[in-house]
């Protein structure tokens, strides 16, 4: 089954804290392959990890 | 190769910053950064050059923060309203779990990276986050700590800790959505 945006997010989200079990590869995928949404975001929160990362070895003022 | 007290001070500046990205409280993020400096000073023979002075002095920090971290949470662990949570995610998708609003393209959101007012922005929607999200968050994309880690720290589930890091990373990006990159030709 396609999950929801709202599971996939949750699986994407996921996904940069621990590996996915295959099925949840799948179902990830599977929704990404349909979802223009999904794709955005996700390339949002790979984002969102390389910022954190650069604000923190921000030279101090 | 021993580093000198003159190195290590150096480093004082960026220490105390990033304790402070953990810890709410100067004086606490204070004392672990001199605490930090003296184990480093005392046990000077071991940094091996191996890795740069700025990261091994860091590493060190980083226990400290842990241990502290840790200390806080026994004693009085940060409660975020549960239910208003769950509803800040809820409230980003319809009923049928699809978005509510289509997600903007985020055109070259790199070039931010180099902009001053972009890290404003960045930091206003971090200190958003509800204290125990955020500090969740914060152990694990800024100290880049593994979730069991962080789990053990806090003595919570797995399933709770990778639920609120999703809800710290999608309210964080609907944040920059909003008051960053909606506006961003503006402000470029």
């Amino acid at each position: 089954m396609i999950p929801s945006c709202k599971k996939a997010s949750l699986l994407q989200s996921m996904q940069q804290d621990r590996a996915l079990g295959p099925l949840e590869r799948l179902s990830l995928a599977t929704h990404l392959a349909i979802c223009v949404r999904c794709r955005r975001v996700g390339r949002q929160l790979e984002f969102l990890r390389l910022a954190v990362r650069r604000f923190r070895d921000l030279d101090p003022p | 190769m021993p580093a000198t007290a003159a190195d290590i001070e150096i480093h004082r500046p960026y220490l105390l910053r990033y304790a402070r990205l953990h810890l709410a409280n100067p004086a606490q993020a204070e004392d672990v950064v001199q605490e930090t400096l003296l184990a480093a000073l005392e046990g000077g023979e071991r940094y091996s050059g191996r890795s740069t002075l700025r990261t091994w002095l860091t590493g060190i920090l980083k226990h400290k923060i842990i241990d502290q971290i840790r200390r806080a949470s026994r004693e009085q662990p940060l409660v975020d309203d549960e239910r208003s949570e769950a509803e800040a995610v809820d409230a980003l998708f319809a009923a049928d779990g699809h978005w509510r609003e289509f997600p903007q393209d985020w055109d070259n959101p790199e070039t931010a990276l180099d902009n001053g007012r972009f890290w404003k922005a960045f930091e206003l929607c971090l200190q958003r986050l509800p204290a125990r999200t955020a500090q969740v968050f914060r152990m694990r994309e800024v100290m880049e700590l593994p979730t069991e880690d962080i789990c053990k720290a806090l003595d919570i589930s797995a399933t709770n800790c990778w639920v609120m890091l999703h809800r710290a990373r999608l309210v964080l990006r609907e944040c920059l959505q909003l008051t960053w990159f909606d506006d961003a030709p503006k402000t470029k």
